[in-house]
């Protein structure tokens, strides 16, 4: 899912920290700003609640009836390869965050549909909690029935298009509009689904997203060939 | 195909018996395969060497047919779990057991077991 403008919600908390600090110091006005990040900071914290099933443990919670293997799980990966880094196979659909012990975070996803799912080499350039959604002109023409009322963005929410996180992934400094993002239709997971991102659980991405730095490498490895859509 | 209603297709015959498949238009696929055929109807999997793998030897001829090529089918094992047939897969950070497809993605397992989960 591809959005366009969206806050820098990474800068939240710093800034939130900065106006507290100039308010107390200095004049009423910056005091507002101030309020509304807090409430922002509120909105985020019940609407994580509200996609986090009650006593979810992440190995074992699974009302979306998803197969077990594609429940979070930590695995032996490989020698050689760097901490932080995001490895998404696309074939067996894993994502795996490498660890610093050797060890790596799996996850299941879902990946975008035959023609649309880009492997390749990027960089997360950027990261947001709860983001605004906007698909892009290409989406909009290709499938109108469906994006076309999206055209001017869609609110943040649990119903929204990249869920509770998104990782954004570039290319240099440029955003190549992939993401690895929440998704409202998580029954998707396991499958070729997706206009071309990396598509999580949202409580699977909420846990991910405090663990992944900007800048990191994320590494999507090619997908099987043909047009394979359903599960395992 | 309707879905949710079985299906008997006859893959082939032989003098040791037939292969019949038995398609759930659903998610999985399930492969009934007649005992008599079992040696004689079979492509070699196994891997070279001394050591007892814990590979199928033989893969039935059934699944050999209808799973995608993108999979290792020298590396297949039926897991009594779930009744399904995985493979191994070596992957960028791991290697490890995934689900045996078909060409259009559906998982292969054998018509007496447990049908799996299939969403994921």
């Amino acid at each position: 899912m591809l959005p366009s403008i969206e806050p820098k919600a990474d800068n939240m908390s710093t800034r939130r920290h900065f106006l507290k600090m100039t308010s107390a110091l200095f004049s009423a006005p910056l005091v507002t700003p101030a309020f509304a990040a807090s409430d922002l900071q509120g909105q985020w914290a019940a609407w994580d609640a509200q996609v986090t099933p009650p006593g979810y443990v992440a190995a074992t919670t699974n009302p979306w009836g998803l197969h077990p293997r594609l429940l979070p799980v930590r695995v032996e990966a490989r020698a050689g390869l760097t901490p932080g880094d995001i490895h998404v196979d696309a074939i067996a659909r894993y994502l795996y965050h490498i660890q610093s012990d050797g060890t790596a975070m799996r996850y299941g996803v879902a990946i975008g549909r035959s023609g649309l799912y880009e492997p390749g080499t990027y960089t997360v350039g950027r990261k947001a909690k709860w983001p605004r959604w906007t698909p892009t002109p290409q989406m909009i023409e290709r499938e109108p029935e469906i994006y076309a009322q999206y055209a001017d963005g869609m609110d943040p929410g649990p119903g929204n298009a990249l869920g509770s996180r998104a990782l954004y992934l570039f290319l240099g400094s440029r955003d190549t509009y992939l993401r690895i993002h929440g998704t409202p239709l998580p029954r998707s997971i396991g499958s070729r689904a997706s206009s071309g991102c990396v598509r999580m659980v949202m409580p699977h991405i909420i846990d991910l997203y405090d663990q992944v730095e900007t800048g990191v490498t994320a590494h999507l490895y090619p997908a099987e060939e043909g047009n394979v859509e359903l599960t395992a | 195909m309707i879905p949710g209603k079985k299906t008997q297709i006859t893959l082939g015959l032989s003098k040791h018996g037939s292969i019949s498949r038995t398609v759930v238009a659903g998610r999985s696929v399930v492969l009934a395969v007649s005992l008599m055929m079992l040696s004689a109807c079979t492509a070699p999997v196994g891997r070279v060497g001394d050591e007892p793998s814990r590979f199928l030897q033989e893969l039935p001829e059934g699944v050999m047919a209808i799973a995608a090529p993108y999979q290792n089918l020298r590396a297949v094992v039926l897991l009594p779990e779930d009744g399904c047939y995985w493979y191994e897969h070596v992957g960028p950070v791991e290697t490890t057991m995934l689900p045996l497809r078909t060409a259009e993605g559906r998982p292969i397992c054998t018509a007496t077991e447990n049908r799996p989960a299939t969403t994921g």
